[in-house]
């Protein structure tokens, strides 16, 4: 990263990996579902309670394609897996405090481990041990994120000049927007009368080009027994970079006339509906539904003109991405002060305990 | 006979070991891959897009050297193809000698986008009736 840094040359392969990693950081869209009904405790509209936690596997397919003037296209393909650990801090009816850790990370498909041959990916591993923790309202709103600056300072390491291009790629806004995807696709307060379709306005970050607003519509396709398929189509608008300031920005390069075009954005997601409410409980909760996976893709093309040393020249650009979460098994719930939750109201991904 | 070629293409994949380039035809549809390496792949990522590097790498080396020694690069030429392995020399002009100087098509090409114009892609004929 030093090299184009100090040459300016942000646009450059390795910039524009840093740009796509960060990209597909932000982009893991991270769903869970878990439904148990527990009214006489604090529980959040999930059900959540302190101490709980579960995992999301992402696997990201990414194929971007570069051309810088007249020279040869370059496309890049990769495939990563990451996944994330959310613990509940605390939980009450109306905010859910969560911890995040990003605590597993595989590029699949490539020899020899993940881990040994990047410093990126030795620098991803490291925050493992910086944990996030975001504050999310009834309608799976972040209000609150703890950690984003330290996270990003653990990657970018002694490099000053990397944390300031991280700060500037990775807005705060995409950041939480990613962290709390797990929550972002419930049905919120104002959704629909029947319940069928929501809607959920989103932000990708595309780096250093700005980002993506997407309004994602949710709808349910078909149901069966205690799951439903869901459907997701969408439209995203684009949002323009900053405008470069020269004093806080390491880099001397900058894109402008940036026009990116969403050619497609759909998906498809599968939701776990919560079970009936015990019968002789006094305070019955509403549960709301959780999804136990998503698909998404998108594909976006693009051109702008990046100024570097004086001279502008034209850069066009496609990508392509496809990116499944998984809730995985390994979810744990009821665990102190509440205890242990009756069977009968675990989900079938709910291991007995 | 030798074919004018360009590279219109370059594949970087994370997701395997092996990299591509593509050479086309100008004059004409003609264009195979070959598989080059993922150092190889890189460099000549690095110059399409325009970043230099810190300090000279291996390839900036080899142009340094060769210009510092008197040469004047002429032209990269694939030359030949046994066992789905590719041949290929670097035309080096030095005083009055023609010097064709063995390499690989992934060095050869990448060595060519180290030069302002790039240097010409060549490929023999027969190897291009053989994999296009």
């Amino acid at each position: 990263m030093q090299g184009c840094v100090h040459h300016g040359q942000m646009f450059s392969t390795k910039a524009f990996k840093v740009q796509i990693r960060l990209q597909h950081l932000l982009a893991v869209v991270c769903v869970f579902a878990i439904s148990v009904n527990i009214a006489s405790a604090q529980s959040t509209v999930w059900g959540l309670q302190r101490d709980d936690r579960f995992s999301v596997k992402t696997t990201i397919d990414r194929e971007t394609v570069i051309q810088l003037a007249d020279n040869a296209p370059v496309t890049s393909t990769s495939e990563d897996q990451l996944e994330l650990e959310y613990k509940v801090w605390r939980a009450t009816p109306v905010e859910t405090v969560v911890q995040v850790r990003v605590v597993g990370f595989v590029r699949i498909g490539k020899s020899g481990d993940a881990f040994t041959d990047s410093m990126f990916d030795q620098r991803l591993k490291l925050l493992e041990r910086i944990p996030i923790r975001i504050d999310v309202d009834t309608n799976g709103v972040v209000t609150n994120m703890e950690g984003y600056r330290e996270s990003l300072e653990q990657f970018a390491g002694p490099d000053q000049n990397m944390l300031k291009l991280l700060l500037e790629a990775c807005p705060q806004q995409s950041f939480q927007s990613w962290i709390g995807r797990p929550f972002w696709m419930t049905p919120t307060d104002n959704d629909d009368e029947d319940g069928k379709s929501w809607e959920r306005i989103d932000q990708l970050s595309l780096g250093l080009m700005g980002g993506l607003r997407t309004v994602a519509t949710c709808r349910i396709d078909s149901q069966e027994n205690n799951s439903a398929k869901i459907a997701i189509s969408g439209t995203a608008r684009q949002i323009a970079p900053p405008p470069l300031d020269r004093n806080a920005s390491p880099r001397s390069v900058s894109f402008t006339d940036v026009k990116v075009t969403a050619e497609s954005f759909r998906g498809e997601g599968r939701m776990l509906l919560p079970e009936q409410t015990v019968d002789d409980d006094p305070n019955p909760v509403k549960l709301r539904p959780w999804f136990a996976g998503l698909t998404l893709n998108w594909s976006i093309t693009g051109e702008a003109t990046v100024k570097s040393g004086g001279r502008s020249q034209k850069v066009t650009f496609e990508h392509r991405q496809k990116q499944t979460s998984e809730l995985q098994p390994n979810v744990q719930m009821g665990r102190l002060p509440f205890g242990a939750r009756p069977p009968s109201l675990r989900t079938p991904q709910q291991p007995a305990r | 006979m030798a074919v004018r070629m360009e590279l219109s293409r370059v594949i970087v994949s994370e997701i395997n070991d092996q990299q591509a380039i593509y050479l086309k035809e100008v004059d004409g549809v003609r264009k195979f891959p070959i598989l080059v390496g993922e150092f190889e792949a890189g460099i000549i990522n690095r110059r399409l897009l325009e970043e230099p590097p810190f300090r000279p790498l291996t390839h900036d080396l080899l142009r340094l050297a060769i210009e510092s020694l008197g040469g004047e690069p002429l032209e990269v030429v694939v030359t030949e193809m046994k066992d789905h392995i590719y041949f290929a020399v670097l035309k080096v002009k030095q005083k009055d000698q023609i010097l064709e100087i063995d390499c690989r098509p992934s060095d050869a090409v990448a060595l060519s986008v180290h030069f302002n114009p790039p240097l010409p892609i060549f490929v023999a004929e027969e190897v291009l009736d053989e994999v296009s």
